[in-house]
């Protein structure tokens, strides 16, 4: 990213003297500084702030005045963060009114994970960050041109990237044991895509034909040290030991789609909505692997001492969705909606997979030579869904409102897996079979404003025949009241929020029983112009049970989950021509599952000069604090300047 | 070619643009032959910066008719003197009945008079839209940046984002609610976008997650990402919805009646710190082309 802020950096400083002439403008621009004590790790999984230049916001917007511009009557670029991460964002739109638009998307995302706790069997040990970690960078590009914008017929093509790479570490399982190994990805997601629209008298629509490709690779090797694996001691006897591991695998995949809708309004009380989605996508994939060292199969009943493997698959998804809707206009202030959609998707997964084990062994000593495994499967996904629903809305009942809504929900699951994936058979194995599940649903909600004061509530009823999933709710009910109020000028506003969602399956020994309770609040009040005080305040509690089977022992035990979360936050902005004051202070604690506590404090000064141009001094203080392990502890403190310009 | 020199030859392209292609604003602008909105409205003739204004500009004014396309004519509001009640208001519902004269255009999802966000006392297209913004800059209009704004009403999604120490990044880089939720379609899982191939939102980002896979995981048969993850903000690695992974996946993986999941088989010794990590094995959790068991 560096390189590129170095690139964009001067440009658009050369670019600000022409744009701050007549048209808004937004820019701050500066260097930020970190100071990490702790466990970095965790705190780049969490924040992942770094220091260096940083373009926290630059936006600009340009229009044509006369009414005499031939290529461009509008310009506006956007952009946030461009710099030293963790994710940044450069859209850039122009256009001349009824002859076409641009519009360009950037978005660059670094994914960086090293957790000490997470999928780490050998934390016991003290040994951290875990063995699957990342740091991987995102990027994102979407261009679309679209000519004759707002004419009876226009046109759009477009196209967007998606890249993934980067280092990681995983862990991979062979012959009875986990050996570290460091992963590689790099994918690459490209998609074309022409559309047209139509939008003539009382009739709306548009197609959109896309072509998708993907690539990806994926590279898996032997860490340097690893080779004694996770566990340590002999299997039969038998060390397992690897010296060497290497997997390679390269996906494609095509999927062409089309996405069209189609509206119209026939009469002026009525719309009438149809809209359609589908894709084939199709995906080959093509593996190879060399393993080597002193291993243990169970599954072949042999030591030995490497595999070379040859995976061959190919997939085809295909999906599709239709929605219909029409809205009427009963009279002023009464609608009625109703829809119906219908969605169907097949898979069929066809996978070749050899397998040559070498210098196998049986337990019993004797020496088989190589043997090769074949495994030839075939599976298949299919899964349809009918949702319909009716509401009504009525919005014009003095200050009150009101909306009710009632849907059905039908859905049909076969899953056929291949042989090979079924590890247990009935009655303790679920991998395939077919599923039907029916959900009925109301929702209703109400409101009720006056005099600055809103009251607002809402509720939900959800009511299953059949569970697909354990954890799918046979009935979840949720409810949600919000109040707040606001004092003409906004000199005072308060708001509180209530929600609550239970969710339940307690029929054929599943015991799931879930709630889930947020209460929040927010003050504000400016009892000058010059001065802002605010607080909050967040309360999340979720609580979970369902029974769930322990494998050695085929037994029953319950699985509880707890949640208790408070967030209290504080903060005041002071201007003080021509200096403004912003601080702020907040507080997280959890309690429950995993208790943790999270402190923040930040602050800003910022020195308002000539024209619209300022100085900024910033700091943020980041305490993150796990109360039963110090082993994810940090503390962060990030600082920065910033030159600032408002036009 | 590279994104760093995509990237690099675009905003060279487009810098130059304003300020060679754009007109700008006429020294003196001619006075119009009759009395003009921003005769009296500063906010009319400041309307230069506003989209509604797009195209319609006329010799450096703003002409009265990008005015009275929402307000009716002001020519009888003018002739008595300024007298506001000849002129259309524009409050609460009923002005958002004057937005929805041309914004009501409904796609496959989108339905802004039906949606959640529309046309009710409560929440109507000025609760988030300030239509005589004068600044270009503030993207489609809206009130105040966009995550503060869905915040004022969704106190407990906001605070779930900003509290949670993992969470997706949102009002810098890119990312916001309306990322992954329409505002404007309507409630319920309606307003929750997909890619343009129909899939869920999360994939337009996680291409790597996509797939087809010849052996997927079962949670993406019947779920989706959230049968697993928290969507908003998690208190647990990877936004998972449990602290370990031993549980998250044990609640599905131990068949009761007729439910979908495997149970695994009983060398799977939960007491031992090996087999409560399920995908320090079962890598390949999202899909694999070369596992049945999800393990590579």
């Amino acid at each position: 990213m560096r390189k590129q802020f170095a690139l964009l950096l001067p440009l658009l400083l050369l670019a600000v003297p022409a744009l701050a002439e007549t048209f808004p403008l937004d820019m701050e621009l500066g260097y930020r500084w970190t100071s990490i004590d702790g466990n970095e790790d965790v705190y780049r999984s969490q924040i992942n702030e770094e220091e260096g230049f940083l373009l926290r916001n630059f936006n600009y917007y340009g229009t044509d005045t006369s009414g005499e511009a031939k290529l461009v009557d509008t310009f506006r670029i956007t952009a946030s963060d461009l710099g030293s991460g963790p994710s940044s964002m450069l859209r850039i739109d122009a256009g001349r009114a009824e002859i076409y638009k641009f519009r360009f998307n950037y978005q660059r995302m670094e994914a960086y994970n090293a957790l000490p706790a997470f999928a780490n069997p050998l934390l016991g040990q003290g040994i951290i960050p875990g063995q699957h970690t990342m740091d991987r960078t995102r990027n994102l590009f979407d261009a679309e041109v679209e000519f004759l914008p707002g004419k009876p017929i226009s046109f759009q093509l477009g196209y967007a990237q998606n890249n993934y790479e980067g280092p990681g570490t995983s862990t991979y399982f062979v012959g009875q044991d986990e050996f570290r190994v460091a992963e590689d990805v790099d994918d690459s997601e490209q998609e074309m895509r022409a559309g047209l629209s139509l939008n003539y008298a009382r009739l709306w629509g548009n197609i959109t034909q896309g072509w998708r490709s993907y690539s990806g690779d994926n590279t898996l090797t032997l860490l340097p040290g690893a080779g004694a694996g996770n566990n340590g001691g002999t299997i039969l006897g038998q060390p397992v030991t690897a010296s060497g591991i290497a997997l390679t695998g390269k996906t494609e995949g095509d999927t062409p789609f089309t996405n069209l809708y189609l509206s119209g309004r026939p009469i002026d009380r009525l719309t009438l909505t149809g809209s359609y989605v589908m894709s084939s996508a199709e995906s080959d994939f093509e593996g190879s692997e060399t393993t080597t060292g002193s291993f243990v199969g169970f599954d072949i009943g042999r030591f030995f001492g490497g595999l070379n493997q040859g995976a061959s698959t190919n997939v085809e998804n295909d999906m599709w969705r239709g929605r219909l809707r029409a809205e009427f206009v009963l009279a002023e202030g009464i609608d009625l909606i109703a829809g119906y959609q219908t969605e169907s998707r097949d898979q069929d997964g066809a996978a070749l997979i050899e397998t040559l084990f070498t210098n196998t062994v049986s337990f019993g000593g004797v020496n088989f030579g190589d043997l090769q495994q074949i495994v030839s499967s075939a599976n298949a996904i299919e899964r349809d869904e009918d949702v319909a629903d009716i509401g009504v809305q009525l919005s014009r009942l003095g200050p009150f409102s009101v909306r009710a809504t009632y849907s059905q929900t039908n859905q049909d699951i076969t899953a056929t897996p291949d042989v090979s994936e079924i590890v247990i058979d009935e009655p303790y194995g679920g991998q395939g079979g077919n599923f039907e599940r029916t959900i009925d649903t109301f929702d209703l909600g109400a409101s009720f404003v006056m005099a600055g004061f809103t009251l607002s509530a809402q509720y939900r009823d959800d009511s299953a025949d059949d569970a697909v999933f354990r954890t799918d709710y046979l009935d979840r009910t949720r409810s949600r009241v919000r109040a707040a109020y606001a004092t003409k000028g906004g000199m005072f506003r308060a708001s509180g929020l209530v929600e609550n969602t239970d969710a339940e399956n307690l029929e054929n020994g599943v015991g799931y029983d879930g709630s889930m309770d947020v209460y929040a609040a927010n003050f504000e009040l400016a009892p000058v112009k010059m001065l802002r005080l605010w607080a909050s305040y967040a309360q999340h509690d979720a609580a979970s049970v369902v029974s769930m089977r322990i494998p050695q022992s085929l037994t029953m035990t319950v699985s509880d989950e707890v949640e208790e979360g408070e967030s209290t936050e504080a903060g005041f902005s002071l201007m003080f021509k021509p200096v403004s004051f912003d601080l702020a202070y907040g507080t997280f604690e959890n309690e429950g599952s995993l208790p943790l506590e999270m402190n923040r404090l930040s602050g800003r000064v910022k020195l308002n000069l000539r024209n619209g141009a300022g100085i900024a001094a910033e700091y943020a203080y980041d305490e993150y604090d796990e109360t039963t392990t110090n082993l994810s502890d940090y503390t962060a403190a990030r600082y920065g300047i910033y030159l600032t310009l408002t036009r | 070619m590279r994104p760093t020199v995509f990237l690099g030859v675009a905003l060279l392209l487009l810098i130059g643009l304003p300020s060679s292609i754009v007109a700008s604003p006429p020294e003196s602008a001619e006075a119009q032959p009759t009395a003009s909105c921003s005769d009296c409205h500063e906010q009319a003739g400041a309307f230069i910066n506003n989209p509604h204004a797009r195209g319609k500009m006329d010799q450096g004014q703003v002409p009265n008719a990008v005015c009275e396309s929402c307000h009716g004519s002001g020519t009888a509001h003018m002739d008595a003197g300024g007298d506001t009640t000849m002129i259309k208001g524009l409050k609460g519902a009923q002005g958002a009945d004057a937005c929805l004269s041309c914004h009501a255009r409904p796609d496959g999802k989108t339905t802004h008079r039906g949606s959640a966000h529309a046309n009710t006392a409560e929440v109507n297209c000025k609760s988030c839209h300030v239509i005589h913004s004068t600044n270009g800059t503030s993207y489609k209009l809206l009130v105040k940046p966009a995550t503060e704004l869905c915040g004022t009403c969704h106190l407990g999604a906001a605070a779930s984002f900003r509290d949670k120490p993992y969470s997706h990044r949102l009002g810098r880089g890119g990312m916001e609610c309306s990322t992954c939720h329409d505002p404007h379609a309507r409630a319920g899982k309606d307003n929750i976008r997909e890619t343009r191939s129909g899939e869920v939102i999360c994939l337009s980002c996680h291409a790597d997650k996509r797939g087809p896979f010849a052996y997927e995981h079962g949670a993406r048969v019947q779920g989706d990402c959230t049968s697993c993850h928290e969507a908003h903000g998690s208190n647990y690695p990877k936004q998972l919805k449990r602290s370990n992974v031993l549980q998250l996946c044990s609640e599905c993986h131990s068949p009761t009646g007729a439910t979908y999941g495997s149970q695994p088989p009983s060398f799977h010794s939960t007491g031992t710190a090996r087999y409560q990590n399920c995908t320090s094995c079962h890598t390949a959790i999202h899909g694999s082309n070369r596992s049945p068991a999800l393990l590579k």
